[in-house]
Order: structure tokens, then C-alpha cells, then sequence
């Protein structure tokens, strides 16, 4: 076919058209830099994607339309990039917006330094996505940075936070899982599963059809997803050291009554709820009202009951072992289980209408609020509403006066 | 007023004690103490209100009978909220105005009422803190302060400055139990206006 752009005519399309996704990622990331950035982690990170669209675009330009392979690796670079990094950009913004309680911010950022490492960066952001998420330190562009998205609804309510500690837990896991030397146990808990589960094990074969494939299947498919399951044990064990009984009050509106479709990824409802109560009472961490009742567990696929038998008891081999875990790694770098005379403090201060001062963390200061909301059966009648509203206007006054002292102390 | 010593003597009584005047994050006393004041410095918080001045052709600052939309109800329509860390500035141009809250959390005793002003070594900048001025005894929050800046240079203000202060007056204790419609905020709010049953009854057409 013969062209009026010359020799390389595909080369020279796709090199423009690289050229244009990539100055206008850039444009949009220029137009996000104006944004009025609550803390400094987000700035800093469209400034290393800018760095990096900045090279990509320089090489573009050096690049010669006659090496075809190059022109078309630089073009699937960019539009990987950008496929990857949109997403990224929209988070970034949502993170500026004023709905977020930008105070808690600090003593989240805190979390993670103690239980990531100091270079640790925090992003949090409100999406419209109901279900908290995270893009753990997995984004190669910004291998530092753990992003946290809660709930647009829900992003104001300090109530909520708990659940952030989850999420940060994620990064963790993927720091810390190595030194646990998961994987070598996890293949014998596997085995050891398989085995103890003759029956199911068998139905199993039967049912995939792959003959003398099977096992190694199963195996397999029972590994990778046990392993996805000590991870959120793992990052409720967090939650839990870090918020004690908020980190539970919170999980129960989110998630209650339960009775949810069951993941594969996730202990059952049932068996979640019973390791957390555990872990509450190793940690001497009490709730001040009821907690969990009439809960139904979550329902699995009858398809699916011979593998959960199998991959349950794989987990369960190892739960134990990955809450001690995530509660040594926290101790040791000196996070604090909440106190519960420090909550004590705080209730009478917020039910006096004061915020509290001195020594107290997000965690303290979140369990406190809770108590007074359930003691409160919830604060939700019209009547009780401004209370409610002025409670969390004490916690934020709260975490933010707890951020000023410490700024004065370390200085 | 309040001397310095009766100032640092209301702030340290037990927290039953109605008597008690709480100022959270605690100022330096030392500096009261030292400087023999008579006033309290307050620093600037980090939420901050300003007016969308190009969505709105005028605002109302009195309700009437039969108005759908209190001043409440369209604040969020007609301000934007700005949110200033610590360490970073919110630059005030001149002519310009904006509303800010104090970092602290003030809550006075029935015995107790203050009045807001600003700072002198800010006023000759240009920097004029006009603010609702009085502090009703009871009062539980942070106050809002309406910053303007009526110098000709842009101005830049920080977080965590000192930027008004506060004098404390005794008075007889009221009885008054509940708390006010602009009191319990940790942002900078615009006020609700309440019926002016007056005011109604000179509007009515002849």
C-alpha cells in the first residue's frame, strides 16, 4: 500500500499516536498537579508519574521510525501506561476532595511507617466503589506508595476508619510475608489438608476430569487461594492490634448481617468472626456491647464445598501461626493495642464536649467514639442526630490536636 | 476581664468542675503567665471557607416567611472548602476574604463569656480578623473567624500561627443549657439565621 507519509508510514502513525496518548496523560496530570493537595504524598506522586511520562516521551521522540520493533515497544509501553495509570490519576483526585476526613491522614501515615517501613507513602481517597480497596504497593511506577480507597459515602465518617488499617495491611503483607516463610508452609499445611480430606479429595478428581492432573490441580488451586486468605487474616489482625474493638464495631456495619455470597479469598463469615473475637481476647481487647449476633454465614456454591472443605482445613493450619505474626511484627516496631483507660478518658471528654488531648491514638480515639454511639443505640433518631454529627467533630478535633502535639514534641 | 493568673486558674480545674474553662490543644501558659496577659493567643486551624463569588449574582442574609432555602441549606452551594496542612499557606489577596476556624476547641462555664480580636502585630499588615467577637458563656467548638485582608500585598497566612485572641469576661451564670446553632463545629460555618418576626411584619406589602 503506498502512502503520502513516506517510508514507515505504520512506524511513523504509531509513534504520533504514542506521542499524543502520552502528552495528553501528561496534560491531565499537570492539571491534577493545581489541585490543592491536602498532604504531601499525593503531589509526590504525579510528580514520579510525570518523571516517567516525561522519559517515556523523551524516548519517543529520539526514537527512529525505520526500528519498527522499538517504535512498536515504546508505542505498547505508552498505552500500557496509560491503560495502568488512569485509573491512578482518578484516585489521586478523589483524594483531594473535601469530603475526606483529611485529619486522620497523619496517625494512618504513622501505621504504615511502623508497619511498612519509614520510606512507606500513604494515599487515601473517597471512591464510588462501596467496598474498601487497595492497590498495595503493587503499582510499579510507584512502588512506595500504598493507596487506600473507602467508601465516598462513608469517607467523612471517622467511624469508618478502622477499616483503613485493613487495607494498609495489605502492604504489609506484602513486606513482611517473605521473613514468615509462608510459602514453605503453606505447601504442607496443603498436603497435609489433601490428606486429611480423602473423600472430598477424591470427588474432586472426579469432578475436574484431568486424571493423574488433578492433584497437582488441586493442589495448586487450594494453595493460591489459601494463601490470598492469610493475607486478610493477616490485615484484620492488623485492624484489630491497631483499632481494637473499633476495628470489630466497624467491620460489624459494614458488613452485618452477614449471609453474603462466600469467597474463596476470605475465611467464611463465621470463621472470620470467631478468629477475630480470638485475637480480641489474646490482645485483652473487650467490646462494651454486643457484637456479631444474628449473624448468618456467608453461602457457598454446593459445587464448591469438597475444595472449601479442603482449602478451610489448609488455612486453618496456618491462621494461628500468620495472627502472631502480624501482632509480633506490630509490637516490635512499638504500636500500641488501645487502652482501654485511655478510651475511658476520651468517652468522658466527648460526652463533657471536649476533644481530648496528650498521649492518644487514632485507635483510642475511634474505639471511644464507638462506645458512645452503640451506648447510645446508635444516635440515628432525628432528635440524637446533631450528636452524632458533633461526636465526630470532637474525634477529628481529636486526632488533629493529637497530630499537633506530636509535630511539637518531635521537633 | 480575666487577669492572667484567673485565666490559668479556669483552665486548670478538674474537669467536673463547673468552674472550668477548656482550651483544647492547651495554649502556652507559661507565655500568660510570664507576659502577665490578659488574653489568650488562639492559632489558626486548617479548614478554610471561601464564597464562590462567580455562582451567585447576591446573597440573603435574612430569612422571610415562606422561603424554601435557608442559609444553610445553600452554603455548600455557594462556599468551597479549602483543607491547608501544616507547614503549607492559604494566600490572602487583597480585597479578598475568607472564613477560617481557630485550631483550637474552646468550651467555656456558665461563669464565663470572651471576646474575640485580632492581633495587632497582624492588623498592620492588613490582616483584619472581624469576627462575631462575642463567645457566649457555654460555648462548645471553634470559633469562625471572618479574615480579611484590607492592606494592598497579598498575605500569607499558616496553620498553626497565631492569629487572634481572646479576653475573658466574668459574668453571673445563666441558665441557659442548650447550645447555640454556629456552636460544636471543628470547621469554619456560616451561620443559621433565625425569623425575624419584626422584620416579617414591616416586609408585608401595602
Amino acid at each position: 500500500m503506498s502512502s503520502k507519509t513516506g517510508a514507515h508510514p505504520t512506524s511513523r502513525l504509531r509513534k504520533a499516536s504514542a506521542s499524543h496518548r502520552l502528552n495528553a496523560f501528561l496534560k491531565q496530570i499537570e492539571i491534577l498537579e493545581s489541585s490543592n493537595f491536602p498532604h504531601p504524598d499525593a503531589r509526590e506522586a504525579l510528580g514520579k508519574l510525570k518523571d516517567d511520562i516525561k522519559g517515556q516521551i523523551r524516548r519517543l521522540s529520539r526514537s527512529d521510525v525505520s526500528d519498527e520493533a522499538l517504535i512498536d515497544r515504546l508505542y505498547a509501553q505508552a498505552r500500557n501506561t496509560v491503560i495502568e495509570y488512569t485509573p491512578i490519576l482518578g484516585f489521586i483526585l478523589r483524594s483531594t476532595n473535601i469530603r475526606n476526613a483529611f485529619e486522620v491522614h497523619f496517625p494512618l501515615k504513622r501505621l504504615a511507617k511502623q508497619v511498612i517501613g519509614a520510606n512507606a507513602k500513604l494515599i487515601i481517597s473517597s471512591e464510588w466503589n462501596f467496598v474498601p480497596f487497595t492497590y498495595p504497593m503493587t503499582l510499579p511506577r510507584l512502588p512506595q506508595f500504598a493507596l487506600v480507597g473507602g467508601p465516598a459515602s462513608e469517607s467523612g465518617n471517622v467511624l469508618a476508619t478502622p477499616v483503613a488499617a485493613h487495607e494498609i495491611g495489605h502492604s504489609a503483607w506484602r513486606v513482611h510475608s517473605p521473613s514468615f516463610a509462608l510459602d514453605n508452609k503453606l505447601i504442607g499445611a496443603v498436603d497435609a489438608a489433601i490428606s486429611a480430606n480423602a473423600s472430598q479429595t477424591a470427588a474432586l478428581v472426579i469432578q475436574l476430569g484431568t486424571g493423574p492432573l488433578a492433584v497437582p490441580q488441586i493442589r495448586h488451586l487450594v494453595f493460591s487461594n489459601a494463601k490470598k486468605q492469610l493475607e486478610e487474616i493477616f490485615c484484620d489482625a492488623v485492624g484489630l492490634y491497631y483499632f481494637g474493638a473499633s476495628f470489630l464495631y466497624a467491620l460489624e456495619y459494614f458488613l452485618a448481617p452477614g449471609g453474603g455470597p462466600r469467597s474463596l479469598t476470605y475465611p467464611s463469615d463465621v470463621e472470620r468472626l470467631k478468629l477475630l473475637t480470638d485475637g480480641a481476647a489474646a490482645l485483652g481487647i473487650s467490646n462494651s456491647s454486643p457484637l456479631f449476633e444474628r449473624w448468618a454465614d456467608s453461602v457457598a456454591q454446593s459445587s464448591q464445598m469438597d475444595f472449601i472443605t479442603i482449602l478451610d482445613a489448609a488455612v486453618a493450619h496456618l491462621a494461628s501461626d500468620v495472627i502472631n505474626h502480624a501482632t509480633s511484627l506490630l509490637r516490635s516496631r512499638g504500636a500500641r493495642v488501645p487502652d482501654q483507660t485511655k478510651i475511658d478518658a476520651a468517652v468522658r471528654s466527648f460526652d463533657g464536649g471536649e476533644p481530648i488531648a496528650g498521649d492518644i491514638t487514632l485507635g483510642e480515639i475511634a474505639t471511644a467514639g464507638w462506645e458512645i454511639v452503640r451506648r447510645e443505640g446508635g444516635l440515628a433518631e432525628a432528635s440524637k442526630r446533631r450528636k452524632y454529627r458533633d461526636l465526630g467533630d470532637l474525634m477529628l478535633k481529636s486526632v488533629e490536636v493529637a497530630e499537633f502535639e506530636l509535630r511539637i514534641a518531635r521537633a | 476581664m480575666l487577669s492572667s493568673d484567673e485565666i490559668t486558674d479556669a483552665l486548670g480545674f478538674a474537669g467536673d468542675d463547673p468552674r472550668r474553662l477548656s482550651i483544647t490543644p492547651m495554649p502556652e501558659l507559661e507565655d500568660v503567665r510570664r507576659h502577665a496577659a490578659t488574653s489568650i493567643d488562639l492559632r489558626l486551624g486548617r479548614w478554610f471557607l471561601s464564597f464562590k463569588q462567580s455562582q451567585n449574582s447576591s446573597v440573603p442574609l435574612a430569612i422571610m416567611r415562606g422561603a424554601r432555602r435557608t442559609l444553610a441549606d445553600v452554603e455548600a452551594s455557594r462556599t468551597k472548602q479549602h483543607f491547608i496542612p501544616f507547614g503549607d499557606k492559604f494566600v490572602l489577596h487583597p480585597g479578598s476574604f475568607v472564613l477560617g476556624a481557630t485550631l483550637e476547641w474552646l468550651r467555656l462555664p456558665a461563669t464565663l463569656a470572651g471576646y474575640v480580636t485580632g492581633k495587632s502585630t497582624l492588623g498592620r499588615h492588613g490582616l483584619v480578623i472581624e469576627t462575631a467577637s462575642g463567645i457566649h458563656p457555654r460555648f462548645a467548638g471553634c470559633l469562625t473567624l471572618e479574615l480579611a485582608n484590607v492592606g494592598e500585598v497579598p498575605i500569607e497566612i499558616l496553620p498553626g500561627m497565631k492569629i487572634c485572641q481572646v479576653f475573658f469576661h466574668a459574668v453571673s451564670e445563666t441558665k441557659r443549657q442548650e447550645l447555640g446553632s454556629m456552636e460544636g463545629y471543628r470547621k469554619p460555618t456560616l451561620p443559621t439565621p433565625k425569623r425575624d418576626i419584626t422584620l416579617e411584619k414591616i416586609s408585608v406589602p401595602e
